[in-house]
């Protein structure tokens, strides 16, 4: 049976720094990965909403992506108290009649604590809208705000994306806690990671992502292919649970 | 000889299904690996019997393997847990000796031990854990002993990176012990190892590393040669699958990728005369 994978991180455009190894993140790079590696759709976001601005990163995001139905733009917004972006109440239904259906934010690099106070009026409205919010992990440790928020917004889906394996006893305290948490799984590189990780929380929770262009899809499809996990929980995780997400959006 | 056909494997994993199938027949041994566990991370299942059952259940022949333990103060401890682990599986289990350089009373006593009593076959230096840079005269009793044994040293890199430059000089003055550069994708040592490394013949690169950058194993494999590199995995540090996925996948040669599976480890064990 053909599997239709769905990437939940894909990065697109050019950083300040390039790893000098790292593949070109154009739109027809990782589209031809997407091809070599069987990827047939991906949520991707871009470099310069990081880097530069959201409001840059997100208008080259949908010029990217505007004739590209396998990529599907997540875009990427700051707490509402400064105004860079229209009121999250009037915004993020805007943004879904465009047909964005998962946004994602980037405390670390925008210099903000992740916490109600800060963030509170865009979460709330995400979590009415049951619209995935992905928060990129980097080198964020801060547990006890990711714990904090979770808890305050109960019904918000929350994906940690670019977990790191040296977190794993945070990790598992956290989901134990707020089963509105979710995990995208490139840097989940855990030995029986799957295997451990699903009897205690479930598969639903996790979504396969590649972190192409800096990363390599290879390895995190083969973990996933060779985990001694049911099949119908891999296909949970390789598509299922973000197609389930997206199309829980409000 | 068999042949890996990357279509096949692609479609397999493309379908959720195991690479197991698709190995039958490949030699694959891991010259990289870690019996658990460690103070800072948490290692779900770390026993060599589960190292041994994800082995198996992806088709990886043979692992090159330490105790964490072995890497820390109280290492002849520890290379008793791997010395269980030889002795438990000895056709899958290949021990590396660890000595530690801060106490080197013991390091000539325990590099005999390892190698005469405990059945080991390889050494490994943590040079950064243990803050002694390689060509300290401390490893000197173990790096003589296993050079005139043509035993390989393997080594450790990723926050390490200062440390090339010794081990590249002890290559260079025992050049029939093989060197292995361990977590040669590391973005941070991949230039230096190709510009520095790959003109001594001894010295040989391990893939292990987090994370899997995009095109690491061909870079590795183009700047060093297919007969340099070693498939390594980290497990149980790392994910084994993880791991294998990158050199399966890379866009070499089959015939590189058979040769860093297990061929070149092959032929490096096959010099060993102890």
């Amino acid at each position: 049976m053909s599997v239709a994978w769905f990437d939940a991180c894909v990065r697109i455009g050019r950083t300040r720094s390039r790893p000098h190894y790292e593949m070109p993140g154009t739109v027809e790079n990782i589209l031809a990965a997407m091809d070599r590696f069987h990827i047939a759709e991906a949520l991707a976001y871009h470099a310069c909403g990081d880097e530069t601005h959201p409001a840059v990163g997100n208008r080259l995001l949908l010029e990217a992506t505007a004739d590209q139905p396998r990529l599907h733009a997540c875009l990427t917004l700051l707490p509402p108290a400064t105004e860079e972006f229209p009121p999250p109440a009037q915004h993020l239904p805007q943004l879904v009649q465009q047909g964005i259906r998962a946004i994602r934010i980037s405390p670390q690099s925008h210099g903000y604590r992740l916490s109600a106070a800060t963030c509170g009026g865009l979460l709330e409205q995400a979590q009415a809208m049951r619209m995935p919010v992905f928060m990129d992990m980097g080198k964020f440790g801060d547990w006890a705000a990711i714990d904090e928020v979770a808890g305050d917004f109960p019904q918000l889906p929350l994906v940690l994306a670019g977990f790191p394996y040296s977190a794993t006893r945070h990790l598992y305290a956290t989901m134990g806690r707020r089963p509105n948490l979710y995990v995208e799984t490139h840097g989940y590189e855990i030995h029986n990671g799957f295997e451990h990780l699903i009897p205690r929380f479930g598969a639903e929770r996790l979504l396969f992502g590649s972190g192409m262009p800096e990363f390599t899809p290879a390895s995190p499809m083969t973990m996933l292919a060779c985990a001694r996990i049911s099949a119908e929980d891999k296909h949970k995780i390789a598509r299922g649970n973000l197609s389930r997400l997206l199309d829980g959006v409000q | 000889m068999a042949t890996l056909d990357f279509g096949k494997v692609m479609e397999a994993v493309a379908n959720l299904e195991t690479i197991k199938p698709y190995l039958d027949g490949i030699l694959v041994i891991d010259c990289h690996a870690h019996i658990g566990p460690h103070s800072r991370y948490f290692v779900p299942e770390d026993g060599i019997d589960h190292i041994i059952e994800a082995m198996d259940s992806i088709g990886v022949d043979m692992v090159g393997i330490n105790a964490l333990a072995a890497l820390e103060g109280d290492f002849a401890s520890g290379n008793d847990i791997t010395a269980e682990a030889v002795r438990r599986y000895p056709d899958r289990v290949i021990g590396h000796c660890c000595i530690n350089p801060n106490y080197p009373e013991d390091v000539e006593g325990e590099t005999v031990r390892c190698f005469e009593q405990l059945g080991m076959r390889m050494l490994k230096f943590h040079s950064g854990w243990h803050g002694i840079p390689p060509e300290h005269p401390s490893y000197r009793p173990a790096v003589e002993y296993c050079a005139a044994r043509r035993i390989p040293l393997i080594t450790h890199l990723t926050d390490y990176v200062q440390g090339l430059p010794g081990y590249v000089s002890l290559a260079r003055e025992y050049p029939d012990m093989p060197v292995i550069i361990a977590h040669a994708t590391a973005p941070n040592a991949i230039d230096a190892i190709v510009e520095n490394c790959a003109g001594v013949e001894n010295m040989y690169f391990d893939t292990t590393g987090y994370p899997k950058w995009y095109a690491s194993v061909e870079r590795l494999v183009n700047g060093c040669g297919e007969d340099r590199v070693l498939f390594g995995s980290d497990i149980a540090w790392l994910n084994l699958a993880h791991e294998i996925g990158a050199v399966i996948f890379a866009n070499v040669s089959d015939t590189a990728k058979e040769k860093v599976l297990g061929r070149n480890f092959q032929a490096i064990l096959q010099e060993i005369d102890l």
